[in-house]
C-alpha cells in the first residue's frame, strides 16, 4: 500500500487535499484508485468552475465502473491536470502526486479542518476493508 | 469468479496476445440422454442438436412461443467414451440410468447406438428458470401455436434434463497460446490437430478426467474443460503453473465482459431477454426453421417475413467518452434506442457499446450519439466483431 502523505488531508469519499496558502490541490487516494481498477477516462472540470464541498465535480472511469469525484473543499478551480486527458493511468500510477485532478482557490479554508488526517484516513480505510 | 485478479486491461491483453484462464464453475449444466430426451431438447431450442455428431457442439437459444429468448446455451453432444480412460464422475447419472458406461460400450467403444447424450451449458442466473421451463414444456403447460407442437410429443423424459451444475466445474483456457499450454498438461483421446472449433474429446488434465471442448466466448482459440467440481482447484492450479512461463494469467468477469463485448457476443440479461428475439440479436444462424416444429418457430418465421423492427449493432465512440449499459442512443438528437452493454475496449482503446436501434440506423458507418451523463457524445455504427477474431465460425 502506498503511504498516505502526512501533510495531506483526506475526505471520507476518498479524495485528498494538499493545501498551500489559500490554494488546495485535489486528487483521489491510493485506496480509491485500487478500488476502481484501471482508470481509462477522466471527465475533468474546467478552470473557472466553482465547486462545493460534498458535491461531485469530476468523473473517473475505470474499465469496470464510473465514479464521481466529490469536492473535499469549496472554491474556484484555478488549474486542472491536463495530462489526465491523455494519460488517465497516472491516477493508478501516482494517485497522490502526478495523478492530481485540479487546484482550487478555496472560498472557505476552514473546511480543511473538517477533513481527516493521514492517520485517521488510514484507520478508516482499514476498517472499510475489514 | 472475481471481477478481476490483477487488472482488467492486463487480463484482457493476456487473452488476446497469450492466454488467460477463467473459472466458469458458476455456469449451469444439464444432462439429456436418449432419443426421447434428444427430440425434446431439439424441440425446445432454435438450433438443431439432433444433427450434431458425437463430440460436436453448437450454440442455441431457448425461446418462448413468442420468440423471446429464455436463455442462450451451448449444447455438447458428448463424444464416445474411450476404451480405457475413466470419465468424470459427473457422467455417473448416465451410467445409473443405464445409458452408457464403458462396460456397456458396443464393440467399437461407442455409447450404445441410438442413445445420444448431451451436456447443455446454461447461464448461471437462468439455471432454475430453465429447469422450470423445460418441466413446464414437458408437461404441456406452455400454450403453443398448433404448428409449434411436436407430433406425438408425449414426453417420457425420465430423469432428463438432469441438473448436474453442482457436480460439474468449468475451467476455460483461452488465447493464442491456450493449445500449447494445455497440451503440456493434458491428453485427449483424439489427435489435437483433429479437435476443431466447437468439437470436444474426453481427456485428462494430469490425472483428472475431463471433457475437453474447443469452445469459448472470447473470440480467441481456446478450450473449456468440464471436470468434477471436487477437482477444479487442482485443474486451475495445474493450468496456471503450466502457463505462467508463457504469460498466462488468471482472468475474471471484467475481462470476460470486455472480450465478449468486442466480439459482439450476447450476454443474457443485456443483449438477450424474453422481450428480444434471436433475429433482433443477429443470431439468425442458430435458428433452424427447416428442422421441423420447435417452440417459438411460428413467431420467428413471422418476424423473419415481416422483417425485424430493430437490430443489435456495435457502436464505437468518436470521442473519449465511455458508454455503459442502458444509455440512450440518439439520431439527430432523437432517441432511437438504448445500449445493452458498454465500456472501454482495451483492444481499440476507445469506448464501445452494443445497442438495439431501428434497422434504418443499423448500417455500418451510421452516425449516432450516445447520451452519457446528460450529454450527447458522437458514435458510429461499426462492423462487428469490433476486433479481428482469431477463430472462425
Amino acid at each position: 500500500m502506498a503511504a498516505y502523505p502526512q501533510e495531506y488531508r483526506y475526505s471520507k469519499e476518498h479524495e485528498w487535499v494538499k493545501v498551500s496558502g489559500n490554494k488546495a490541490r485535489i486528487g483521489i487516494t491510493d485506496y480509491a484508485q485500487q478500488e476502481l481498477g484501471d482508470v481509462v477516462f477522466v471527465d475533468l472540470p474546467s478552470v473557472g468552475d466553482t465547486i462545493t464541498a460534498g458535491q461531485p465535480f469530476a468523473v473517473v472511469e475505470s474499465v469496470k465502473s464510473v465514479s464521481d469525484v466529490y469536492a473535499p473543499v469549496s472554491g474556484e478551480i484555478v488549474a486542472v491536470n491536463d495530462h489526465l486527458s491523455d494519460s488517465p493511468e497516472l491516477i493508478n500510477q501516482s494517485p497522490h502526486d502526478e495523478g492530481w485532478i485540479c487546484e482550487v482557490e478555496m472560498s472557505n479554508p476552514a473546511e480543511v479542518d473538517e477533513l481527516m488526517t493521514a492517520d485517521e484516513y488510514q484507520a478508516s480505510v482499514k476498517s472499510e476493508a475489514e | 469468479m472475481p471481477v478481476q485478479y490483477q487488472g482488467i486491461l492486463q487480463e484482457h491483453e493476456a487473452v488476446r496476445q497469450r492466454a488467460g484462464v477463467f473459472d466458469l464453475s458458476h455456469m449451469g449444466e444439464f444432462l439429456f440422454a436418449g432419443e426421447t430426451a434428444a427430440r425434446f431438447l431439439s424441440w425446445s431450442v432454435t438450433n438443431d442438436p439432433v444433427r450434431l455428431h458425437r463430440g460436436q457442439a453448437q450454440y442455441a437459444c431457448i425461446c418462448t412461443p413468442a420468440g423471446g429468448v429464455v436463455d442462450d446455451i451451448v449444447i455438447y453432444r458428448l463424444p464416445d467414451p474411450p476404451a480405457t480412460q475413466p470419465l468424470p464422475a459427473w457422467t455417473r447419472p448416465l451410467a445409473a440410468a443405464g445409458i452408457a458406461v464403458p462396460t456397456h460400450q458396443d464393440s467399437e467403444g461407442r455409447w450404445a447406438e441410438g442413445e445420444p447424450v448431451y451436456l447443455v451449458v446454461v447461464n448461471a442466473a437462468n439455471r432454475d428458470k430453465d429447469a422450470r421451463w423445460w418441466q413446464a414444456l414437458a408437461l404441456g403447460k406452455i400454450s403453443l401455436p398448433l404448428d409449434d407442437t411436436l407430433p406425438g410429443g408425449d414426453f417420457r423424459l425420465g430423469p432428463w434434463p438432469l441438473d448436474v451444475s453442482d457436480q460439474v466445474a468449468n475451467v476455460a483456457i483461452q488465447g493464442p497460446k491456450a493449445e500449447q499450454i494445455l497440451r503440456s498438461v493434458a491428453t485427449i483421446s483424439v489427435p489435437w490437430e483433429s479437435l476443431r472449433y466447437y468439437w470436444s474429446s474426453w481427456g485428462r488434465v494430469q490425472d483428472v478426467p475431463a471433457l475437453v471442448a474447443r469452445t469459448g466466448y472470447t473470440g480467441e482459440d481456446g478450450f473449456e474443460l468440464y471436470v468434477d467440481s471436487s477437482l477444479v482447484s487442482f485443474v486451475w492450479e495445474t493450468l496456471l503453473a503450466a502457463g505462467r512461463p508463457s504469460g498466462l494469467v488468471p482472468a475474471g468477469l471484467g475481462a470476460r465482459d470486455t472480450l465478449r463485448t468486442e466480439m459482439r457476443y450476447a450476454l443474457y440479461g443485456h443483449e438477450l431477454d424474453e422481450s428480444t428475439t434471436p433475429l433482433e440479436a443477429g443470431l439468425d444462424w442458430v435458428v433452424k426453421y427447416a428442422k421441423g416444429p420447435f417452440v417459438g418457430r411460428t413467431a420467428l418465421v413471422q418476424q423473419k417475413r415481416a422483417g425485424v423492427p430493430r437490430q443489435l449493432v456495435g457502436l464505437v465512440m468518436e470521442d473519449r467518452s465511455i458508454p455503459r449499459a442502458e444509455n440512450l442512443v440518439k439520431a439527430g438528437g432523437v432517441v432511437v434506442g438504448r445500449t445493452t452493454s458498454g465500456g472501454f475496449s482495451p483492444s481499440l482503446a476507445k469506448g464501445v457499446a452494443l445497442a438495439y436501434v431501428p434497422v434504418a440506423y443499423a448500417p455500418v458507418g451510421t452516425f449516432l450519439s450516445v447520451e452519457i451523463r446528460q450529454q450527447d457524445h458522437p458514435a458510429r455504427v461499426a462492423k462487428t466483431p469490433l476486433v479481428t477474431p482469431h477463430i472462425h465460425h
